[in-house]
């Protein structure tokens, strides 16, 4: 168990702590690397990392100046541990946010495997679990914001896939919540959904709403993005006005 | 994510007390707590080949074996997460290897294959969401022992990527 799962770090204390905590019945090794990466949506709109093969200087990245200590570590059954991450950016950096990813790995104390013996064959595997999280490292003040276009929805079986171009304003990465919610004619909720969102520069997420019991018709969608997320505390996040909009669509 | 997962976690907390003396009969205590919201990845069930005779294929479906692998995955409700997999073509004893013909996965937003969403562990990113806070994630896969495949231990290593957004 990990948490925070989205780390902050102000160039003002340079440092922050996360804390793991093993639940199991075995000693599990965790090691802990910090890479560049950032979200990008694929081809169907999911959300995905996108890890460039080689910096340069315009890429924000902070991986370089994160160090975690202790690095490395034994964790036993049913312990916690703290890991303090301390920054060490260069000297005269600009304002500016800045990001990595944390890379939290964890292998178990002995692979399991099935019984040995001297006739048979049996097969063990050992596992490793990495944790990749975001981590967001701010210098001086910074502002967020939201750009919406391109709405569009199309029908799939028995969803209603809602799509927008999502681009950020500011100079930071807009972390909130995205909410759709499909009105009938009579004005009530038919249908909805809430996501949380990550734009650090463009994304083309796609949303899917339950459409299986709703009757052909008109319907109206209507859109909402908040620089707000329930599993952030709000002090951390930056706040960017809500934005609205609605479409039409009709349900065949 | 429930409540008493997120007491659970309730790590980072400040205390201010009022000032109480060994006499006191009652006093008053002011307590914050910040709840950090938590991840947990782990292991819920091994991937377990059983008996495996040489020369005969061996496979453990992840949609349906009894015997599959499973990841537990939690998260914000709604999220996003990627999984991805490196995995290995081979296992190994000593300088003996056997191969493992292919690798097959699914995910569902309950512990259960009944009506997992199917991916191919070996082939890039799979994205899901955290429709309910949790993610099961189950793989199998197929091993192809030889005609005269050694006796042994055989193992790799298996390592599961979650990126969280």
């Amino acid at each position: 168990m990990i948490a925070p799962h989205a780390i902050y770090i102000d160039h003002r204390t340079r440092s922050t702590s996360i804390t793991l905590y093993n639940p199991g019945a075995t000693s599990v090794e965790i090691a802990i690397a910090s890479i560049f990466a950032y979200p990008v949506t694929d081809s169907v709109g999911q959300l995905t990392l996108f890890t460039p093969d080689s910096l340069d200087a315009s890429m924000p990245s902070a991986a370089g100046w994160i160090e975690a200590f202790p690095k490395r570590m034994l964790i036993a059954p049913l312990q916690r541990q703290t890991v303090r991450l301390l920054a060490r950016p260069p000297q005269g950096l600009p304002d500016g946010e800045y990001w990595a990813r944390l890379v939290v790995s964890a292998k178990g104390g002995a692979a399991p495997a099935g019984e040995a013996d001297s006739d048979g064959i049996s097969i063990g595997f050992n596992i490793e679990i990495r944790s990749i999280l975001p981590l967001t490292y701010r210098k001086g003040a910074l502002k967020t914001g939201l750009g919406v276009s391109d709405i569009t929805s199309t029908t799939a079986g028995d969803s209603l896939m809602v799509s927008a171009k999502l681009t950020r304003q500011g100079t930071a990465a807009y972390i909130g919540t995205a909410k759709g919610t499909l009105l009938g004619p009579d004005g009530k909720a038919a249908a909805s959904f809430e996501e949380p969102i990550a734009v650090y520069y463009e994304v083309e997420p796609t949303f899917a709403l339950g459409t299986a019991a709703l009757p052909a018709g008109p319907y109206r969608l209507r859109l909402e993005f908040l620089s707000e997320r329930p599993d952030i505390s709000p002090e951390l996040l930056l706040r960017a006005p809500p934005l609205r909009d609605s479409v039409e669509v009709r349900l065949p | 994510m429930s409540n008493s997962m997120k007491y659970a976690v309730a790590l980072a907390a400040a205390m201010s007390l009022t000032a109480v003396s060994a006499e006191a009969q009652s006093g008053n205590i002011n307590a914050k707590a910040t709840v950090l919201a938590p991840i947990t990845i782990a292991q819920g069930a091994e991937l377990d080949f059983g008996n495996v005779l040489p020369g005969v294929n061996k496979s453990v479906a992840a949609a349906s074996g009894a015997t599959a692998g499973r990841f537990d995955l939690t998260g914000v409700t709604g999220a996003n997460v990627n999984v991805s997999f490196t995995l290995p073509a081979n296992l190994a004893s000593g300088a003996n290897t056997l191969p493992i013909g292919s690798w097959d996965g699914c995910h569902n937003t309950i512990a259960n294959q009944a009506g997992c969403t199917g991916f191919t562990p070996s082939a890039g990113t799979t994205s899901a969401n955290f429709v309910a806070g949790a993610l099961y994630v189950y793989v199998g896969g197929t091993v192809s022992p030889a005609g005269l495949q050694p006796a042994g231990l055989y193992q790799a290593n298996v390592t599961l990527n979650a990126a969280y957004f």
